[in-house]
């Protein structure tokens, strides 16, 4: 019994793998910048004609150019929303879009705004509504103060956020995401992880094929030898 | 100063000892298990590490009661909160609660900001022991939180963060003993024959579930390491006709799993079924002492467990996790007939004239015991591509309906007494399952069965494996232990790209 047949296998199956890893994850298509992480549990906000309610301040830790609000129309047809992203301090909107009307189910559209809101940025995300019929906004009432100095809260309450997902002007690739992915994997980790732990954990990881090799090798001689007289 | 120098003399000296202790157990060690070792940790470890904070089954609860045994020497029950300040700010911190029970599309916004706010707030040192109140975990027995402790306490300087992935990380060491247990399973039944070891213990090994759970805060991870030690040794106690040292070790192992999760009971009847074959085995003249031993084997064993019943009765506090509705009045009562027709629509479509009784939209044993014994991770809501499944789905049938072949052909009354210890350890599992699911679906708590729940017998899949393996033509099994070996590196990385994805783009 030989192993290179074994090795040429190992390989093979190894090359063409990762290389149908890599193609799927470079076609793979992500959108979402960041999000709140408040979740759309419950309706928060009941928005009426001409009101504004606002959510933040946050600091955008990555650009953005849409914006996903979760919606539900509470009398007929919903209204046309402004949307605008706000500087935290008073100050002139950054970027404004707008959710059209006639909506009759609870929608979570994407907001496309007039221009891509840069990185590291101190914001608000303002919703008005330019008709007559409210809509509830949906998000989470029992905000601690961690979660609320993250996401910020709803018009300056003390525990309410609405959800909102941020979204990017062109989809990213899942492969040109590893290295946000390794650096957000990084944080809320043991003081010793960082990026690098995931980069040669990587390696290690492509090293396990040949590792895989070596034991096959070992294996057959093993076999080999106590087979032997 | 001399006292001194004899002291250090005598400090290197075992030193020395310890350090070629270790190098001839490493050198016992087979060389290609050594390599597949060293997999199993790089994957183990990678897993541990980039799964978010407490995105895996009930892991809040199990974290909290392991917190409880640590900080208060108590179990959890008799605190006034569930969660400790300490575990409660770094799950709000990092979004877990919410990421675990919400839109898959919601994640953390993972900001260096958020982190700081978070370790600002851990350096006022919150209260790790205000926790320790009820929690869906606390009727589970404490042996695998005390294991996990370990860890715990190693770490016990650092903020949650810091104990939650030493705990983590110390459940590869479980892994990787499961692989050992696998490797002896197989060279016990099968002979030392290494590639059908391999691969046995490399699918074993590499599990993406298997890895997963291991690598989380799940008592289910010592479970199904006990269980596969206690497959090899019940094996041993049937070929090598019950030597004492081998009933001692079965039982006690036994005993081991009970203490870390209630399902092991499952294991009593076939561990009692090994030790009457294996006394049945030995030489006439033998009989008596070797029974002796069997008897104070099981005592010996029963012991602990009987202590810990006993002890949790006397905390008012259950021994086993029991199903029941809240009124404590099932909705319907426990009929068999309606039992068997449940545990047939698990596995099998439908017959005219039976009530529906299905628990998943699909045919339950692909949706549960497939689909999810081989890897749907997070909270249950992350999920492989649906293509892969059917992949893995038609792999584990032709192992089934090859090993079935293969059985057919056995003569031998050894390896009929091997497979009725096996086949009674399975249907025990499955069934004291079902019987779980069917009470919970009649008190109307809904069902409960999830695919980690059969990764106990996992190292007869691996034993499977290798018995097919074993009976290819020569020239055959190199090439198919590679492509196996390689193909389950596929899928980890697969797995964990897909976690990956769900978590932090």
């Amino acid at each position: 019994m030989s192993w290179r047949a074994g090795v040429v296998t190992v390989t093979m199956i190894a090359i063409i793998g990762i290389a149908g890893l890599l193609i799927a994850a470079g076609g793979d298509q992500r959108l979402t910048a960041f999000s709140l992480g408040v979740p759309p549990a419950v309706p928060v906000e009941t928005l009426r004609s001409g009101q504004v309610v606002c959510q933040g301040p946050f600091t955008t830790p990555a650009p953005f150019a849409y914006v996903r609000p979760w919606i539900t129309p509470t009398t007929g047809p919903g209204p046309t929303l402004a949307l605008s992203v706000r500087d935290a301090a008073p100050g002139p909107r950054l970027a404004t879009g707008t959710v059209p009307h006639g909506y009759s189910m609870p929608i979570a559209p994407s907001v496309a705004l007039s221009t891509t809101v840069r990185a590291g940025s101190r914001v608000r995300v303002c919703l008005r509504s330019l008709g007559r019929r409210d809509v509830q906004l949906l998000g989470n009432n029992g905000l601690d103060r961690i979660a609320a100095a993250r996401a910020g809260t709803l018009n300056g309450s003390s525990r309410s956020a609405i959800a909102l997902l941020l979204l990017r002007r062109h989809p990213k690739s899942l492969l040109s995401l590893v290295p946000t992915v390794f650096s957000r994997a990084s944080l809320f980790r043991p003081g010793w992880v960082g990026p690098w732990t995931y980069w040669l954990l990587s390696v290690a990881l492509l090293g396990a094929f040949v590792l895989g090799a070596v034991a096959l090798i070992w294996a057959v001689r093993s076999d080999a030898m106590s087979a032997d007289p | 100063m001399a006292a001194q120098e004899l002291k250090a003399e005598t400090t290197r000296r075992r030193a020395r000892t310890r350090l070629r202790t270790l190098a001839s157990l490493l050198s016992a060690l087979p060389a290609p298990l050594g390599a597949l070792l060293a997999i199993v940790v790089i994957v183990g470890l990678a897993w541990a590490l980039l799964v978010s904070p407490w995105q895996s089954p009930d892991e809040t609860t199990h974290f909290a009661y392991a917190q409880s045994l640590a900080e208060r020497f108590a179990l959890p029950g008799s605190g006034k909160s569930g969660l400790s300040t300490d575990q409660l700010q770094a799950d709000v911190a990092v979004g877990a609660s919410q990421l675990a029970f919400r839109s898959t599309e919601i994640r953390p916004d993972w900001s260096k900001h958020d982190e700081s706010l978070y370790l600002a707030e851990a350096a006022r040192n919150p209260s790790r022991s205000d926790g320790g109140g009820s929690n869906a975990a606390d009727s589970n027995p404490p042996l695998y939180y005390l294991y996990a402790d370990l860890a715990y306490w190693a770490t016990y300087g650092g903020n949650t963060f810091d104990r939650l992935y030493a705990m983590r990380i110390w459940g590869i060491s479980l892994l990787a003993l499961t692989v050992v247990g696998t490797w002896l399973l197989i060279g016990e039944v099968y002979g030392r024959r290494r590639l059908p070891q391999l691969a046995g213990s490399a699918v074993v090994g590499l599990v993406p579930m298997e890895t997963f759970i291991s690598t989380s805060v799940n008592p289910d991870a010592l479970t199904i390491t006990l269980w596969t030690f206690a497959l090899w040794l019940g094996a041993r106690v049937i070929r090598r006709s019950a030597t004492p040292r081998d009933a001692v070790a079965l039982c006690f192992v036994v005993a081991a799993a009970i203490l870390a999760k209630a399902v092991s009971y499952a294991l009593v009847p076939a561990v009692l079924l090994a030790l009457l074959i294996g006394w049945s085995r030995c030489k006439p003249s033998e009989r008596r002492a070797r029974g002796l031993y069997c008897v104070l084997a099981v005592a010996g064993a029963a012991a602990p467990v009987l202590a810990w019943i006993g002890f949790a009765r006397s905390q008012g506090r259950q021994a086993f996790n029991t199903v029941g509705s809240p009124s404590g009045v099932p909705a319907r009562p426990f009929n068999v007939r309606e039992f068997l027709s449940y545990v047939w629509q698990f596995y099998l479509p439908r017959l005219p004239g039976m009530t529906p009784d299905r628990v998943t939209p699909g045919l339950s044993v692909y949706d549960i015991w497939l689909r999810q014994g081989w890897g749907i991770f997070g909270w249950l809501e992350v999920t492989l591509p649906a293509r892969i499944y059917e992949l893995l789905g038609a792999f584990t049938a032709v192992v089934g309906l090859a090993t079935a072949g293969i059985v057919a052909t056995f003569r031998d009354r050894l390896r009929w007494s091997l497979l009725a210890f096996f086949g009674v350890a399975v249907v025990a599992l499955l069934f004291g399952l079902h019987l779980t699911e069917y009470r919970s679906l009649i008190a109307g708590q809904g069902p409960l069965l999830q695919g980690r729940y059969v990764l106990p017998v996992i190292g007869l899949f691996g034993l499977a494996v290798a018995l097919i393996l074993g009976r290819l033509p020569p020239r055959w099994r190199a090439p198919l232990c590679g492509a196996l070996l390689t193909s389950m590196l596929v899928l980890q990385v697969l797995a964990l790209a897909t976690v990956a994805q769900r978590y932090y783009t």
